[in-house]
């Protein structure tokens, strides 16, 4: 059985190193080229809108991805954006944050 | 699969004094429900945070995938009006 050959704890720390190495980070239903949900596809949508740098992480090949990510962020649903390591919210408030222009502050590159 | 009526049912009893308009907008599948929820508890509050509050009055049907999807709108009552 393959997806016991990784431990919940190795999938919380690979979401923790992808939250702490990408400044954008998306958690998503398939790849920000093929999206296999509305919801996830609108949120990529958006962060190509206002030409975000972001990682994207599909959720869909092991259930417990989605189970430890909720766990971690306290969010039940996918997708979820991080920003700086944050939770920035799902399909909703990002598309919300896109319209008030907020969005494209929030994912713009830290200036040094 | 869950009527709207019991998710509005469940939202405003978790938010006292609260009005929730729900709807199911996949129609048919009866698993993607939209909600309006206007609630004194929101003031002051970050989106993430208002919407937590409206998830978790239906957090065993999200975490067991009787919902599929809750698409959430919020609006704080009461103080002032804009």
């Amino acid at each position: 059985m393959e997806a016991s050959i990784i431990s919940e704890q190795e999938i919380a720390g690979a979401l923790d190193k992808a939250i702490a190495e990408n400044r954008v980070m998306l958690f998503m239903k398939g790849t920000p080229e093929r999206p296999m949900c509305g919801f996830s596809m609108r949120v990529t949508q958006a962060l190509r809108d206002v030409d975000a740098d972001f990682a994207a992480m599909d959720i869909l090949p092991d259930p417990r991805i989605r189970q430890v990510l909720s766990a971690r962020s306290g969010w039940p649903t996918i997708p979820q954006l991080f920003v700086d390591g944050e939770l920035v919210g799902g399909c909703d408030i990002v598309m919300e944050l896109h319209e008030s222009g907020e969005l494209a502050q929030i994912v713009k590159p830290a200036t040094a | 699969m869950p009527h709207p009526d019991e998710l509005k049912t469940r939202i405003e009893a978790h938010l006292p004094g609260s009005e929730a308009t729900v709807r199911d907008f996949n129609a048919g599948t009866g698993d993607h429900f939209e909600a309006q929820v206007k609630a004194p508890q929101f003031r002051g509050l970050p989106l993430l945070q208002q919407h937590k509050l409206v998830y978790a009055a239906v957090q065993n049907w999200l975490d067991d995938g009787t919902i599929h999807a809750l698409s959430i709108k919020t609006v704080a009552t009461g103080g002032e009006e804009q």
